[in-house]
């Protein structure tokens, strides 16, 4: 063997170890821009409530996790095509993704709503304080009324990918002008410049950016929950990996009961965000 | 072999200089598309920092400088090749 | 291969090609006149002048244009002064944003196809219409211009084929071009490969198309 082949022979010979290093550990995605799910600190780390309890329920698990960053808009293909074998990222837990992946049960649970900047003539919509689509009431019926007639003609953006796309895009509040960003920071940025009228995520993602950014954000409406917006956020699984979502539905189960969860997300939203 | 190197290769390395230095140029400049599929590179680096920071204007110009300076050095190197072939002629 | 998948996303795909066509077509336009404009003014002995038109031509060829539409894009929708006069009624648009970094993009790049075919004009084509008495701005217009047309035809069919390619960015701000489309359906169907195969085969279709029609207009004005 001439030393040119020796060179490719040892180069694909550890490209063959390295895949395997990470074989018996679970790889989990997460988006790391939708704070504070899951974030990236200062110094490039990824942080926030998701990448903490990860790490918890996979010691509940006794497997060792790498965590894989992975954009939002292909979470879902990535996790099909093997990249990583769950997906932690404040993904709701919708009929439309289980036509394609399983989920576990919910570990938390969020409410979405409107974004506009003070002084909009959105500001201070009337209706009532939290609306649930699931079987939406009189009351909910009436508020959602109430947005068709004050979102008619506005530009709304949203995260492309999300619950808050799916939801505009159902017809629900009639016809708006729906525009779709790659990440929730870009979603905050042209609210704040003026390029959106409204904006629709969940609705720590704002105080979260009105916070840091000083930027006077302020919510509208009611709070939005189930129908469209789904079933809590839960991990994201291949259909076929059933010995998985088992041991995650578990490793779930230890960490509720012993307050785990509450305690994380309390740290990271402020308020027990669990289920 | 050595025939190939010593002789053939100088040669149509003198020829091939302009063009390749042209393919490298659109190339440098391609690798920020690699941001949108997730590999680390300037843009991406510089899409996460605009992010977390919420100060776009500053990280974009800021890459686009380093571009520019990247473009800059690979030119100034692709000359030099370029003088050091097409000697003799 | 969900080949259902690829057949009903290809009517949309189709209709969002038309805006594609229209991005492209638009700055196209616009980028001929720039790239015209700063090709005559590297030409110009002035060295400010000349100076001036090799830094436009130089940072837009030496930057991605993913940079350029983040900068006109986010970049300048940060700042505040800006979005209090009358230049943000343009710069509030997406679509004319990316308008505006495709046109200084493709302008660069026109103006050193235009420079270089300015340059190879035959000193002795000029002195002719100069001994026939014709003036100096009509040799330019009739003579010069022209030449220069066809001697950049077979670079420049390049350029739109690679401005095709490059529209593709629109959908970084939000617009619903072809690839922005094409990413929606994925957004609902978790199935790239195929939507990604569809608006491949529509984007290889138009590069095609334009291909040929710069092939016919290159024999058209052929010298021969």
């Amino acid at each position: 063997m001439n030393i040119f082949k020796k060179t490719i022979f040892s180069v694909l010979l550890s490209l063959l170890v390295m895949g395997n290093v990470n074989a018996d550990k679970i790889r989990i995605g997460t988006e790391g821009a939708y704070p504070p799910w899951n974030s990236k600190n200062e110094a490039g780390k990824l942080i926030g409530f998701e990448v903490e309890l990860a790490y918890t329920l996979c010691r509940y698990i006794g497997q060792q996790c790498v965590i894989v960053e992975q954009d939002w808009d292909g979470m879902i293909p990535a996790l099909i095509m093997r990249k990583f074998d769950a997906i932690m990222a404040g993904m709701s837990i919708t009929a439309e993704r289980q036509k394609a992946i399983s989920f576990s049960q919910g570990y938390a649970d969020e409410v979405a709503s409107l974004a506009v900047m003070k002084g909009s003539s959105l500001e201070g919509l009337d209706t009532s304080a939290g609306i649930n689509l699931t079987k939406p009431n009189a009351a909910a019926k009436k508020d959602l009324k109430t947005l068709t007639t004050a979102l008619a003609g506005k530009t709304v953006c949203v995260q492309t990918a999300t619950i808050h796309q799916n939801f505009l895009d159902s017809g629900d509040v009639g016809k708006v002008n729906v525009r779709t960003y790659k990440t929730q920071d870009e979603v905050n940025l042209d609210l704040a410049s003026g390029r959106c009228d409204a904006a629709l995520a969940a609705a720590v993602a704002f105080s979260d950016y009105a916070e840091k950014s000083g930027k006077p954000v302020v919510l509208t409406g009611p709070t939005f929950s189930g129908g469209a917006f789904g079933n809590g956020v839960g991990v994201g699984i291949r259909k076929d990996d059933t010995e998985l979502l088992k041991k995650f539905n578990a490793a779930i189960n230890k960490a509720r009961k012993n307050g785990d969860i509450s305690r994380i997300a309390t740290k990271w939203f402020g308020f027990d965000a669990s289920m | 072999m050595e025939n190939f190197f010593k002789i053939i290769l100088p040669q149509t390395l003198r020829l091939a200089i302009p063009n390749l230095s042209n393919v490298w140029q659109i190339t440098l400049k391609d690798t920020s598309l690699i941001s949108v599929t997730g590999l680390v590179e300037i843009m991406r680096q510089s899409y996460i920092a605009a992010g977390s920071t919420r100060d776009p204007l500053f990280f974009y110009s800021f890459a686009a400088v380093l571009y520019l300076l990247l473009t800059f050095v690979s030119m100034k190197l692709i000359n030099r090749l370029e003088v050091k072939y097409s000697r003799g002629y | 291969m969900d080949l259902e998948l690829m057949i009903n996303s290809f009517p949309k795909l189709l209709s969002a090609a038309v805006i594609t066509l229209k991005l492209l077509s638009v700055s196209l336009v616009i980028g001929l006149f720039i790239g015209l404009f700063f090709a005559i003014l590297r030409l110009n002995k002035n060295i400010f002048i000349n100076r001036f038109a090799y830094g436009y031509s130089y940072i837009f060829r030496g930057t991605p244009l993913l940079v350029q539409i983040f900068i006109i894009y986010f970049g300048l929708g940060q700042i505040e002064y800006l979005r209090s006069t009358v230049l943000w009624v343009i710069l509030k648009e997406p679509y004319w944003c990316a308008i505006i970094a495709f046109a200084l993009n493709t302008g660069a790049y026109t103006s050193e196809i235009l420079r270089s075919a300015f340059q190879t004009i035959k000193p002795g084509i000029i002195e002719a219409g100069k001994s026939l008495g014709i003036s100096n701005k009509v040799i330019f217009y009739k003579i010069q211009i022209p030449i220069a047309i066809r001697q950049s035809l077979p670079a420049y069919g390049n350029e739109i084929i690679l401005m095709m390619k490059g529209t593709s960015l629109a959908s970084t701000v939000t617009i619903m071009d072809l690839t922005g489309v094409a990413k929606y359906i994925i957004s609902t169907t978790f199935k790239p490969i195929e939507v990604f195969i569809v608006a491949g085969g529509i984007y290889l279709f138009m590069t095609f198309i334009i291909h040929n029609v710069i092939k016919f207009l290159e024999k058209k004005y052929s010298f021969n």
